[in-house]
């Protein structure tokens, strides 16, 4: 491990490591440090953003993923037998089958097997087999590692160590300028934000067809100092990433400098997002690690699109810091109303983070407003009845290491800084945390909020409306991005330490197996000093 | 040489080399959540928990004599249950076999646990999705297997499978009916209330006939690990499990020994005895009950009722159980549930309690955690309960369960427009409350006439009670060091454990309150300034030998009358000033200083305004203020007098020196550490930057607007809110209010700097405007900002205010060219600009801010003086007294300041106090006749505060903007805290309970530290915990 810090350490603080043609070409058919997971529209893919953490290769990959195929490949969850049966629409069995004999539902396993014999009496369910005693002491799950590429759908370089990624989908009113989607994934190596436009079937593209498989300059923003009017390059070490709902404001932190980055998407043009600000301030704290857009309401959206000439609601974002025990709200001024109009970031302000006996190192942060929105759905385009349901507060989010626990906030309407209200006790090295929703047996949908403990291999996943943990997920090492695949019923995990991704049942109508691994996506391959 | 520096250089090396033994701790609890405690002796049989401590050790040597306190504690994170010896001070290892320390492995995420009345087994809810169940331990397993007998894992428990995820759990004692006969099904109907017979064995241990199995050896077969609910003692019964299943809202009902009796190893479903379902019912209508201090006819005050009742699911949290109700906070719905347990198996549901908020009446207050308190020797009892989602943090709101009380709402306390600060019906500190507990401790007193001890005994103070009584016993010492004293707890206290690891202690019922007051008495109904009332003695003092001063007090001789508050957070410390306990009350750092602006400081000393100190009314009204370690009074005969009067000449001190009164009604209300400025004209609300000047298109008026600030959350008085004060604080007629008002009311005093010369915009302004203005012009007119004084032309005087907006005029009717038109020209951008006092002086507190009583009401949020009686402190204008001028030149009763350079030595500078303008209304005394006298009305302009107490006399020399005295208090309020911090900054603390036999208090330490005892002798942790 001392020989793969010697490696990293150096270029950590080295920007530009990241040269194109330079080094060993990355696989890009392999997960390696996967640091960000992003489903598209649907969940027909999952894209993987691999870090290249150990600098082993010349950057970093976005993958991208059939899940249709992927769940052919998976145990087969179940709750009676019935739900065993061959299904032709997906032709997925549920597991091998022997002499035609039917699979049923292992009532201890929650999975579809075969009859046990006196020859096999613990059938496996895996389709790859079962994976070998020695390699589960590591590696968590039953079942061999499913192949990656066979499930890949597209795959293109990028510059090494990035942090991130979120994905977009095109407004309406530009779905005729491009694909439908678009993925922003800041690096580190380069001190930009990437960006790739997605197609309906995962293709994913950034000019890397003329530029040896990786993006090209013009979708790595922030690099030139020539795209804004104020002469700026991306600051380095950007890291916490978040964009509006529509993707067309988005906020990259620096995780050493103390500055907030505002990036303008543009949907219409073929230029992508452009480096437009850097916020930085003495009220700032230096280490902002977490980022997390505030949703406007329905009725801020409504008054906004009332005015003359019609204008967005104000964009504004939660920001979280490793040295501090704050959170703070910047808030986005389009300034559309100058020429140029030269959009800003404003500071405003922070709130104290005192529901803990510390407070600072607060690394995840997550902003939750499904409440408000279910509300909003039923009002059904009454003005006062959303003007009320703007007065739901949102739910708030932290991953505190100081103590390790999980902060639960909420905003204060009309005003969008939050109050933390309780914690509760975690395992060492909250990292991240995810707002999900899953489905009960009874098929509604419920929110669940996943906290990642990084350095004890765990998930929690709480239960908001019930106040509760619901159930801890243990993973194998180093468990960074998750993903949660509402439709499916799973949760993809990026497993950085080892490199791959796990894929986790979320299906509570399947009690034994909720939280459990289903699926290894990729080998495992421990770190090369750690071997 | 040589050889010698070599040896000692090798001797350096050696040393260098030598090891050093590094002792890390290992820490093998994690996640620790719950705790439950029993004493069990070395056979492994459970006592009840009021066997231990033991303290008996000469009969240890044998096995069911020696008795230890055990301590079971959740680990959520390895879903096991840790076992701490706490006599023996040691974590138990139950796997010794296995390197680290093995504990009780159980289901997983255990949630709760509970412990049978004689120790025999605990009972561990857990909860995993699928998973959920019940365990039980039995106490007889609670230590490492002996050779050769198995491991304890999960299958060496009985236990039994729920349907529904469990929340809290609770043993309670089915009382076994006298003729089990009587009953339908002898007892054992559905829900099992016979009396335990041998049919309560374990079923895997009888015979086809119900009788025991034998061994080989011929003795009745019995499990590994034992459990016989037979035998539990305490009180008679059978044991149920009473556990809350909050996604269904009800509570089920399982006997104890039936669980027990599973066979280990298997997860049959739980057998349910009963269910009970929870219900939400919130009246409509019903309102808390204030407190007379509180009772108002304000239109402003709303009614605090109940919020609307909703259609909530209960969804029950936390349990709080006290002789036949069990109380169950609510984490859904605005209830408090109250259950009637006198018997388990038919329990019923009461009249729920109704959290509320006084201040948010329309919040829905649901609560997480309760706690409940013994009966107290007065007959009361009490409910805390942790309002979760209070801002900025979880707060701890108080509810009256005495027998008979029916008031079914959070208790609104008296004295809270005291304590401007607080919630009057709710306790809070910095962070938020986690947990409540409840600690009854007595210590007794030995009736010296009969030899025995007294308990409940409460502190008489009273001079004339018998000597040599308990009561008496229980006054304080001379030194403090025995007796009545904020270190002694004797009596009902609260515990509030915070998120920050710190426990606040809260007086519930002090014994020793009685002696915690001021010497003086006051034998009269109404409150004098000290907060004291209704005393009932012979004399005026609580001294023994009064008649020959010095008397020794009977009492702690603390300042006030309430520092001992039920409900209130106690002190730490007495509120005495004296030189044996130093300075813990309220005092002053150093006298009071005048500081000038620098236009001013040419000013003789004699003609400058005084700040003077000001007793209360009556014969008594006389007080002690310390400045520094020296007590001064305001009565001119003590020795140390305080200047009082502007003209006085006793001494040096008395012509010179500032002074005022810190009053000693609410000790509570001052801040540890504090720094008081009263300006001349002050700013109260910070330079604002975001003011716009418009003119409203429809009247013509000049308005000054600004998004980031409420001018009347700012505490804005305009002309008309000035004059309102006058007619109501000062008694002006209206004629003399409204003059008042124009005198006195807030100005704007814009500090916008102009555009630099370079800008572009004059050169536009010039094109544009027919009148326009050069830079010059505008520096003329307004002055340059770095002007050391800026001109009056930027002040515009505030004739009325709304939240949004401020109607202005310019104040100035020197200069002609000071008007909007010209301002808006030469200050185009943003305003920057300040809110300053008219005329008048500004008290800022740096602990409180500005205190005001502006409220916006009204449909156009109009700012005015608010009627609620919460706000009756809130002053921070003061007003200089006058001395009016005399018709008789040779008895003048002031002297203009221009008649100072014509002082005639005959002159003796006894008229101090400045004269009064002609056309002023109020605020005007005769000086002659020394300060102010309390009986006209120039007393009103005495200022009164809460923290404060002076009159400001004007000086010959007219005030001038932002002369500014100051003064530094310090002895304010610090609550009694005890601080698992103190052991580790980073700490998550999860749950407290009170243990009578040691009389401390148990911390359960989500991140670190485990189990943590505090001593409620010494408020620190007691060795050898922490246990982690």
């Amino acid at each position: 491990m001392r020989r793969l810090l010697k490696l990293i350490i150096p270029c950590v603080f080295l920007s530009g490591c990241f040269g194109p043609g330079e080094g060993v070409e990355v696989p890009q058919d392999q997960i390696y440090f996967p640091v960000g997971l992003a489903l598209d529209k649907g969940a027909r893919h999952l894209f993987v953003v691999s870090s290249d953490f150990d600098l082993q290769y010349n950057g970093g990959a976005v993958q991208s993923y059939d899940l249709n195929k992927l769940h052919e490949v998976l145990p087969r969850l179940c709750a009676v037998d019935a739900d065993c049966a061959a299904d032709d629409s997906t032709k997925r069995t549920a597991a091998r089958t022997i002499d035609g004999d039917a699979p049923y539902c292992s009532p201890s396993s929650g999975v579809c097997t075969i009859t046990p014999t006196k020859d096999d009496p613990d059938p496996t369910p895996c389709q790859q087999g079962d994976r070998a005693g020695a390699d589960r002491l590591l590696f968590p799950g039953r079942c061999n590692p499913i192949d990656p590429v066979p499930l890949s759908a597209s795959s293109v370089k990028i510059g090494a160590f990035a942090t991130d990624a979120i994905l977009r989908e095109r407004p309406a009113d530009a779905a005729a300028f491009g694909d439908p989607e678009r993925l922003f994934v800041p690096v580190r190596g380069d001190s930009t934000l990437h960006w790739l436009d997605i197609d309906t079937e995962g293709g994913l593209s950034c000019g890397q067809a003329n530029n040896g498989g990786a993006c090209d300059d013009a979708h790595r923003a922030g690099e030139k100092a020539s795209e804004n009017t104020r002469g700026i390059v991306l600051n380095p070490e950007p890291f916490a990433i978040d964009a509006n709902e529509s993707g067309q404001t988005i906020v990259v932190t620096n995780q050493t400098t103390g500055t907030a980055s505002l990036f303008v998407n543009d949907w219409v043009s073929q230029d992508g997002p452009k480096l437009k600000f850097a916020l930085a301030s003495a009220n700032i704290p230096a280490l902002p690690v977490g980022i997390a857009a505030v949703p406007p309401s329905e009725a801020d959206k409504l008054s906004a699109r009332q005015q003359h000439p019609p204008q967005d609601p104000n964009d504004t974002f939660l920001m979280t810091f490793r040295n501090a025990a704050q959170v703070r709200l910047v808030s986005f001024a389009p300034d559309a109303l100058s020429s140029p109009d030269r959009g800003f970031l404003v500071d405003g302000g922070g709130v104290g983070i005192d529901a803990n006996s510390v407070g600072t190192d607060s690394r995840g942060l997550a902003v939750d407003a499904s409440v408000r929105q279910r509300a909003e759905v039923a009002c059904q385009g009454d003005s006062a009845c959303l003007s009320a349901a703007a007065l739901i507060p949102l739910d708030v989010y932290v991953a505190n290491r100081a103590p390790s626990s999980l902060l639960i906030g909420r905003t204060r309407p009309p005003l969008q800084y939050p109050y933390f209200f309780q914690t509760l006790a975690l395992t060492t090295g909250p990292s991240r945390v995810v707002v999900g929703q899953v489905q009960t047996p009874s098929g509604e949908s419920e929110t669940r909020v996943f906290v990642v403990c990084f350095d004890s291999r765990r998930i929690f996943v709480y239960d908001p409306q019930r106040s509760r943990i619901e159930t801890e997920i243990l993973t194998g090492r180093g468990p960074h991005a998750v993903a949660v695949d509402e439709e499916r019923k799973l949760l993809y995990v990026g497993h950085f330490t080892d490199s791959y991704i796990g894929v986790y049942s979320l299906d509570l109508a399947s009690p034994a197996t909720y939280g459990t691994l289903l699926g290894t996506l990729g080998t495992p391959k421990a770190p090369r000093s750690s071997k | 040489m040589l050889g010698r520096v070599f040896a000692l250089f090798g001797l350096a090396l050696l040393a260098g080399c030598s090891d050093q033994s590094v002792v890390a701790a290992l820490r093998s609890l994690s996640g620790s959540e719950d705790v439950v405690f029993l004493c069990r002796d070395e056979r492994g049989v459970g006592h009840p928990y009021s066997d231990c401590p033991d303290r008996d050790v000469n009969d240890d040597t044998i096995k069911s004599r020696h008795l230890s306190v055990m301590a079971l504690v959740s680990q959520t994170v390895t879903d096991e249950v840790a076992v701490i010896n706490v006599s023996a001070g040691s974590v138990v290892d139950v796997d010794p076999s296995t390197p680290g320390y093995g504990f009780l492995r159980v289901g997983a995420r255990p949630t709760s646990m509970a412990v049978t009345p004689g120790g025999t087994a605990t009972f561990v809810a857990t909860a995993d999705v699928g998973r959920n169940g019940i365990f039980a331990l039995p106490t007889s397993c609670l230590s490492a297997p002996a050779a050769g007998e198995p491991q304890l894992d999960l299958t060496s428990w009985a236990a039994c499978r729920l349907d529904e995820t469990p929340g809290e759990i609770s043993v309670m004692v089915e009382p076994a009916p006298d003729d089990p006969s009587s009953l339908a099904d002898g007892g054992r109907g559905p829900c099992v209330v016979a009396a335990y017979d041998l049919s309560d064995a374990p079923p895997d241990l009888l015979d086809k006939d119900g009788n025991p199995l034998l061994d080989a050896a011929g003795n009745p077969k019995a499990r590994a690990c034992p459990a016989d609910l037979r035998t539990d003692r305490g009180p008679k019964g059978r044991r149920k499990l009473v556990v809350s299943l909050p996604d269904s809202g009800r509570l089920a009902v399982l006997d104890a020994q039936t669980l027990l009796n599973q066979a280990p190893g298997t997860f049959p479903s739980c057998g349910i005895e009963a269910f009970l379902p929870l219900q939400v019912d919130v009246p409509a209508g019903v309102a808390q009950t204030l407190p007379a201090d509180l009772s108002s006819t304000c239109s402003e005050v709303a009614a605090p009722t109940a919020p609307v009742p909703a259609k909530r699911a209960p969804q029950p949290a936390g349990f709080a159980v006290s002789d036949d109700r069990l109380y169950i906070a609510d984490q859904a719905a605005p209830v408090i549930h109250v259950l009637d347990t006198t018997s388990v198996c038919g329990m019923t549901e009461l009249p729920s309690l109704l959290p509320m908020s006084l201040r948010e009446p329309q919040r829905v207050v649901t609560t997480r955690r309760v706690a409940v308190s013994p009966l107290t020797p007065a007959g009361q009892r009490f409910l805390y309960a942790i309002d979760a989602e209070d801002q900025p943090g979880a707060s701890v709101m108080v509810f009256d369960v005495s027998p008979g009380a029916t008031d079914k709402t959070p208790l609104v306390r008296s004295g809270s427009p005291e304590l401007p600060a607080e919630k009057p019906d709710r306790l809070a500190l910095a962070a938020s409350a986690k947990d409540v507990t409840f600690a009854y401790r007595d210590i007794p007193y030995v009736d010296p006439a009969t030899g025995a001890a007294q308990f409940g005994v409460r502190c008489d103070p009273d001079p004339a009670a018998p000597l040599n009584t308990p009561a008496v016993l229980a006054r304080p010492s001379s030194d403090f060091l025995s007796g009545a004293r904020p270190g002694l707890l004797r009596g009902l206290f609260g515990f509030i454990l915070l998120t920050n690891g710190s426990i606040a202690v809260v007086d519930v019922d002090d014994f020793d309150a009685d002696c915690r007051r001021p010497v003086e008495a006051n034998k009269s109904a109404v409150p004098d300034f000290r907060g004291c009332f209704g005393d009932k003695l012979k004399g005026d003092l609580f001294e023994l030998g009064a008649d020959k001063p010095p008397g020794i007090p009977t009492v702690t001789d603390e300042v006030s009358c309430r520092v001992v508050e039920p409900n209130r957070f106690r002190s730490s410390t007495l509120t005495v000033n004296n030189a044996t306990i130093g300075v813990h009350a309220p005092s002053l750092r150093s006298f009071p200083q005048l500081t000038l602006p620098a236009s001013a400081v040419a000013s003789a000393i004699e003609d400058r305004p005084r700040l003077l100190a000001v007793p209360f009314e009556g014969p008594a009204g006389d007080l002690d203020v310390f400045i520094g370690s020296t007590a001064y009074n305001t009565s001119p005969s003590s020795g140390n007098p305080l200047p009082t009067d502007p003209n006085g000449q006793g001494s040096d001190q008395l012509q010179s020196l500032q002074a005022v009164v810190l009053p000693p009604l609410e000790p509570r209300s001052y801040a540890a550490d504090d720094t008081v400025t009263l300006t001349y004209e002050g700013s109260y609300a910070g330079d604002r930057t975001a003011g716009f000047l418009r003119v409203e298109p429809d009247s013509d008026l000049t308005v000054l607007e600004d998004p980031s600030l409420s001018f009347c959350d700012a505490g804005v008085y305009s002309a008309s809110t000035m004059a309102d004060y006058a007619e109501q604080e000062l008694g002006l007629n209206k004629n003399e209010a409204a003059s008042f008002g124009a005198a006195h009311a807030d100005y704007v005093q814009l500090t916008t700097p102009f555009p630099d010369e370079t800008d572009s915009y004059w050169a536009a302004l010039k094109a544009q405007d027919p009148a326009p203005l050069s830079r010059s012009d505008c520096v003329a007119i307004f002055g340059d900002i770095d002007a050391e004084t800026l001109p009056t032309s930027r002040d515009f005087q505030i004739t009325s205010a709304t939240a949004s907006q401020l109607v202005l005029e310019p104040r100035s009717d020197a200069d002609a060219q000071a008007t909007f038109e010209n301002a808006k020209k030469c200050f185009p951008a943003a305003q920057q600009y300040r809110l300053r006092a008219g005329a008048h002086w500004v008290l800022l507190h740096s602990a409180f801010g500005f205190r005001h009583d502006v409220i916006a009401s009204g449909a156009d949020s109009a700012c005015t003086r608010s009627c609620n009686p919460l706000k009756k402190w809130s002053r921070g204008r003061v007003f200089e007294i006058s001395s009016q001028a005399s018709n008789d030149a040779k008895k003048p009763t002031c002297r203009a300041a221009d008649a100072a350079g014509t002082q005639a030595a005959s002159d003796p500078l006894s008229l101090r106090v400045g004269c009064a303008a002609k056309d002023e209304v109020a605020c005007v005394y005769d000086q002659t006749v020394g300060p102010v006298p309390f009986d006209q009305p120039a007393a009103k302009c005495i200022f009164n505060g809460l923290n404060d107490r002076f009159a400001l006399y004007r000086g010959r020399v007219s005030s001038v903007r932002d002369a500014v005295f100051t003064w530094q208090t310090t002895g304010g309020f610090r609550p009694l805290v005890m601080s698992l911090a103190a052991i580790s900054s980073v700490v998550s603390p999860q749950s407290i309970q009170f243990l009578q036999a040691p009389e401390q208090v148990a911390v359960v330490d989500g991140s670190s530290q485990g189990l943590s005892l505090f001593s409620l002798d010494t408020f620190s942790v007691v060795s050898p915990s922490p246990f982690y």
